[in-house]
């Protein structure tokens, strides 16, 4: 569906940038605060670690496809390459100065005094060296299977007589130990690197031989899964075994420090392409910098951490349920508390006229809050079904763990439709009231997960309203697998209806456009991709709509192009939270609609997920995210125009006000709102018997 | 909380040819209905129906799957009243016996194979339920027709009247076989409908004249999707569509391969390949007649079962179907050229002597309806040859399509205008001891109640139309009035027929003239 090619009136390449640059062009936007020298070091530093996993993440997901199959791989790795060496530029030039004046320490071996040598040759061989399995390489033997983004030492040895070749052994460093190892000093932070450490003691692991040289490495791997869902089989046992054939996956970066006869050697070994090497003599991925900026103490060199602010209503309501029945409500995270999200499960845990809960689970973390509702909740005799998404990405382990334990309490888990993921973030919950059945539910833009929603942007929204909960409970009926689906009249579901539904929304805004009163299109999402929904803004355009869009990361749109796109505005904002919230807005000749979803507008989300996407139309909520909307586009301090080349470029203040966007959106949660203490409605207690007497329980009892 | 006594939840399961589909639903003291949820999910029983004539223990196995998942949902719901329905290719299936026992083994759930005429009735339910208040039948002249996936149910409404009900076997993956072959090919489907279309109408205008049809109603899953495919949403629960432009939409879906209907409407392969066939009997039926527009109900058989079981909990308001059933034997009767005059004399005796032993002998409102159908059903095997003509009858009966009666309640009637002459129930009697033991008991007393009215009738000329019933321990006194004059034909008829009814309620059985207290 999305293949479609785009109409001829101009080359393909030149209507849509290639995602995977727009995708570093992504990541640089990311490296830039860590260069932007108005954060604070701690700051600073977490953004040198969010870089570096990005951009291993990037290589283990997308790098397995670029392959051989594109002329442009070896294009994406030299940029790739060359961001990380900027970065390492970053780092060891700008950021490491700065922590070494503040105190921050990397020690190399040689600056070690006596006492600190001795302190780690107690660690050593009380804590590192049982852990390590030094693997000796021989010529006529398999090579030992690297572990995707272990960090190996690589020694040269000559046996004692040394009467045969010198030949080479590896060590893994253990993954369960800190790759920091802190080191007592006189004052502020002092550590080594662990693969260091291990260097130093080489001579205790390989008694007898001489070590001749060494090097370090770290491999990636490409992990994106494919099983065979065909087979009918328990969905959780294959993804076990999913997890153990994951490491056997094809090598797709190779970095490397070490002499050039041994790095020869390996490249060889391993088959890697030399377009594939990255040579760093310092600090092989610097992903574990987060662990620095993570250190406690140092609280000049760090933001004010914020704290979301409780939601009055959520908080003071006596009758939980009846604040909901009144009208719809939206929570914006991070500024508003996830706790609202919290307390609607926890009053739908124990409320004894609560008859089930369904609720999906994409990615959440493994002693959520979350869990432990529903979890009492199933304890409590509800009917708790739990639609758990078990290929999220790098999270397989965690989940099955969870969703066995949400199994013993009595839950209904299910594995989500073989081939769908599951991405929607949608719970309901079905209560029996005096005036009958009635419904609630949840919708988010972000996942079931308390600890990403004081980091990520997300929007919360709570209805009661009956067309919309009566789609929801279809939607669970499909995904489920116990319905398939008909007709929705609110909402519109991925991969059924929701791509036609964007289509027919952009090409209706055109049509109603006109010279005196033009259309206009407010959109944020993280991503967008497909080509399907570009052509249809380009369309949009080309009738005069104005599009503004708000795309955090990828955009293959090529804005501002006469003829093409010159209506088209795309920002991207990057700063302390990650925006995250899927927000659209259709003016429709004035009778305006807005959107809320879970899916970014990429063919992934759209054709090979399970997602959702639902309107706001409760009139104070959707004043309220037209609001925001337009909030992005005023940022001058942490947002980036994209332009017609592809390049992004920082927004400058020039002579106005600085306005940065989460500043704002934090300073007026502050200012309406009262900080957050751990809610008294959080305690879990059994279920009390039900009164036998007809009529609505006592609401009083939830607060005592 | 226990719920207020006003409102229950429940839910109806309707196992059709393609799907199986359940709503789930609120109903309140005064027939209200509120839908909760509504499943759906496909199944391939029609394609092994109407091939091999079986389900296959696959098809059953996939059908318990479906229903247990169904069931999870009744769970959390906590549904205690579940009406359960087949339809078409489970009523077909050979095995349907060993169906509906290893789904209520596997699952609980018990499912009543219904008739075509059932549900025709349950059709006409969902239909007045949309169009209450907003269109009244009475005064028009409507072709209701649902086409399915095994079969098309055809009701004509003349007045308000039920007149004619039919259960076609075509449906829009049960084609006739020369459409079938040409099955890629629209005008070549279009061509064969037409003709097997119009040859149904031609056979039926021999009792009803098409072109008087003013008003042509359509349900149905693919009609409701055309409908809501050339109209926005409407608040109305049925959409009005004009002629003109449903044919032009049939056109343009012809033009187009399930493929590509399947896409541009985003519905399953299964949903979109039947679609064309479907729409193509609901035009050709609608060319038959003159109606300009199609009024689509948005209702279906499950609100036809919903609102009877609303009706059911709630006491409220009951549709009373007995009118539809009366009046669609009285048309079946007329087909047959039967004496109306008689028939009614002798429905109208045997009911006010029904009353009158209704309550002693365990007869319900049920039983009067059978009585009542009965009476005016005895004589048409006449038609036939006047000898043996109580077989004819019951033949005729059993052939027939009788609105509204399911397939117990006709085999009643059968065996009632069976027994209203000559011999009384044997043992040797295939027919009547295949009868469940409680219907055996209710065929023997309506139909010695039916012997006494025909013997008060004997000479067809309805001198007798009323009597005064007398009871005492071991008699039954009919009085008739004196002006009744001769009516020793009668008092030897009922000499002959009366036996019977001695032998069932061990009473004697006698007519007089005059009154209670008199003697003549």
């Amino acid at each position: 569906m999305s293949e479609k090619k785009p109409e001829s009136t101009g080359p393909v390449e030149s209507r849509f940038f290639d995602r995977e640059l727009s995708w570093l062009e992504f990541n640089r936007r990311v490296l830039a605060e860590a260069m932007d020298a108005s954060n604070p070091l701690m700051e600073r530093l977490k953004f040198i670690g969010i870089v570096s996993s990005n951009l291993d993440e990037f290589f283990m997901v997308r790098a397995g496809g670029w392959e051989d199959t594109r002329a442009a791989a070896k294009e994406i790795y030299d940029r790739a390459f060359q961001q990380i060496s900027q970065r390492n530029d970053c780092f060891h030039g700008t950021l490491v100065p700065e922590m070494q004046a503040a105190g921050i320490m990397r020690l190399a071996a040689q600056a070690l005094t006596d006492r600190q040598r001795d302190y780690l040759r107690n660690l050593f061989q009380k804590e590192i060296f049982p852990l390590l399995t030094p693997v000796a390489i021989r010529h006529e033997h398999p090579l030992p299977f690297f572990t995707n983004l272990g960090i190996y030492r690589f020694v040269e040895l000559r046996e004692p007589s040394g009467t045969q070749e010198p030949h080479y052994a590896v060590i893994e460093m253990p993954k369960t130990l800190s790759r920091l190892i802190s080191i007592p000093a006189e004052q502020g932070f002092v550590f080594m690197l662990i693969e260091d450490v291990v260097a130093l003691f080489l001579s205790e692991i390989f008694t007898g031989y001489a070590v001749l040289d060494q090097g370090i490495f770290r491999v990636t791997r490409a992990t994106e899964l494919t099983l065979d869902e065909e087979k009918d089989e328990d969905f959780a046992d294959i993804m076990s075994e999913a997890l153990r054939l994951r490491r056997m996956s094809a090598i797709v970066r190779l970095e490397v420090s070490a002499p050039a006869r041994m790095e020869k050697f390996l490249a060889n070994a391993l088959g890697v392409a030399e377009h594939k090497i990255f040579r760093d003599q310092t600090w092989l991925g610097l992903r574990h910098v987060m662990q620095l900026a993570l250190q406690p103490s140092f609280e000049s060199l760090r933001r004010a951490e914020w704290t979301p602010r409780t939601v009055p209503e959520f908080e003071d309501a006596e009758d939980f349920w009846g604040m909901l029945r009144e009208k719809d409500r939206i929570v914006y995270h991070p500024y508003e508390s996830f706790d609202a999200v919290l307390r609607f499960l926890y009053e739908a845990a124990r409320d004894p006229d609560v008859l089930a809960i369904k609720q999906t689970l994409y990615r959440t973390h493994s002693d959520s809050l979350v869990i432990r509702a529903l979890e009492s909740a199933a304890e409590n005799g509800k009917q708790v079904t739990v639609l758990v998404e078990l290929k999220a990405r790098f999270d397989e382990e965690r989940n099955i763990h969870w969703a066995r334990r949400l199994e013993n309490a009595g839950a209904n888990v299910l594995y989500g439709i073989a081939g769908l993921k599951t991405h929607a973030k949608v719970c309901l919950v079905v209560r029996r009231e005096l005036e009958g059945i009635r419904r609630y539910a949840h919708l988010g833009t972000g996942n079931y997960n308390e600890k990403t929603a004081s980091m990520y942007s997300d929007l919360s929204f709570f209805t009661a309203s009956e067309p919309l909960t009566s789609d929801l409970a279809q939607f669970f009926n499909i995904i489920t697998g116990f319905s398939q689906p008909s007709g929705f009249s609110k909402i519109d579901i991925a991969p059924f209806g929701l791509r036609r539904k964007l289509t027919r929304l952009i090409l209706r805004e055109a049509m109603r456009s006109t010279k005196a009163k033009p259309g206009l299109i407010l959109a944020k999402m993280n991503s967008l991709v497909d080509t399907e929904l570009i052509e249809a803004l380009y369309r949009a355009s080309a009738q005069g709509v104005q599009i503004k869009l708000n795309v955090r990361g990828i955009c293959c749109l090529r804005p501002g192009v006469k003829g093409l796109s010159e209506n088209i505005e795309v920002v991207s904002v990057v700063d302390m939270f990650l925006e995250h919230s899927r927000l659209f807005y259709f003016q429709n000749a004035g009778d305006d609609e807005v959107y809320a979803s879970s899916a970014d507008w990429m063919p992934r989300n759209l054709d090979r997920r399970v997602e959702l996407l639902f309107p706001v139309e409760d009139r104070v909520c959707k004043a309220e995210l037209i609001e925001i909307l337009g909030l992005y586009f005023r940022d001058n301090v942490k947002a980036w125009r994209l332009e017609p080349a592809g390049g992004y470029r920082k927004k400058e203040a020039g002579s106005e006000k600085p306005y940065r966007v989460q500043q704002f959106l934090c300073d007026k949660a502050a200012g309406h709102m009262t900080q957050a203490k751990t809610p008294a409605w959080r305690e879990l207690r059994p279920q009390k018997p039900k009164s036998p007497q007809v009529g609505m329980p006592s609401k009083k009892d939830s607060h005592s | 909380m226990s719920l207020p006594q006003t409102l229950q939840t429940v839910a109806v399961i309707d196992i059709g040819t393609s799907a199986i589909r359940m709503v789930v639903a609120e109903v309140g003291s005064k027939n209200e209905i509120r839908h909760l949820e509504n499943l759906q999910k496909p199944v391939r029983f029609g394609r092994e129906v109407f091939t091999t004539g079986r389900l296959s223990p696959a098809a059953i196995r996939e059908a318990i799957g479906i229903l247990q998942n169904f069931k999870t949902v009744l769970t959390a719901y906590q549904v205690k009243k579940v009406q359960a329905v087949a339809t078409s290719a489970v009523r077909e299936a050979t095995n349907r016996d060993n169906f509906v026992d290893q789904v209520f083994v596997r699952t609980g759930i018990d499912i009543e194979v219904i008739e075509g005429p059932e549900e025709n009735r349950l059709e006409l339910m969902a239909v007045e339920q949309a169009l209450e208040g907003r269109m009244d039948l009475e005064k028009k002249n409507c072709l209701i027709v649902e086409v399915g996936s095994g079969s098309t149910e055809v009701i004509i409404l003349n007045q308000g009247n039920v007149e004619i009900t039919r259960t076609l076997s075509l449906g829009s993956i049960r084609l006739p076989e020369q459409a079938v072959a040409g099955k890629t090919d629209s005008a070549v489907m279009q061509k064969v409908l037409k003709r097997s279309i119009h040859d149904i109408v031609l056979y039926a205008a021999r009792e009803y004249n098409f072109e008087q049809v003013d008003t042509f109603i359509a349900i149905g899953g693919d009609m409701r999707f055309a409908a809501a495919q050339l109209q926005e949403k409407s608040e109305e629960p049925f959409r009005t569509l004009e002629k003109k432009a449903f044919v032009s939409f049939v056109n343009q879906i012809g033009k187009l391969t399930p493929d590509e209907v399947s896409t541009q409407y985003g519905l399953s392969y299964a949903e979109a390949e039947t679609l064309y066939p479907a729409l193509l009997v609901y035009a050709n039926f609608l060319a038959e007649t003159k109606a300009e527009q199609i009024v689509v109900p948005g209702t279906s058989i499950r609100d036809g079962l919903l609102s009877e079981l609303a009706q059911m909990i709630s006491s409220y308001k009951r549709t009373d179907v007995s009118k539809q059933v009366l009046n669609s034997a009285r048309h079946l009767a007329q087909k047959y050229q039967y004496d109306k005059a008689h028939a009614a004399c002798v429905a109208s005796l045997a009911l006010k002597l029904f009353d009158g032993l209704a309550a002693d002998f365990g007869l319900n409102s049920r039983d009067r309806l059978l009585l009542e159908v009965s009476a005016i059903l005895h004589d048409i095997g006449v038609f036939i040859s006047p000898a043996a003509h109580h077989k004819h009858s019951s033949y005729l009966v059993d052939s027939a399509e009788i609105f509204g009666l399911r397939k117990a309640s006709k085999d009643i009637v059968s065996n009632v205008v069976r027994y209203h002459r000559r011999s009384v129930p044997r043992p040797t009697h295939v027919t009547y001891m295949s009868l469940p033991k409680a219907d055996r008991a209710v065929v023997s007393k309506l139909a010695a109640i039916l012997r006494v009215a025909d013997a008060l009738d004997h000479g067809h000329q309805q001198k007798i139309r009323q009597f005064t019933l007398e009871r005492t321990d071991d008699a039954c006194i009919l009085w008739v009035p004196e002006e009744c004059g001769d009516i020793s034909l009668e008092r030897s008829s009922l000499q002959e027929k009366g036996g019977m009814f001695g032998e069932v309620f061990g009473l004697t059985v006698a007519l007089k003239q005059g009154s209670p207290g008199t003697r003549s």
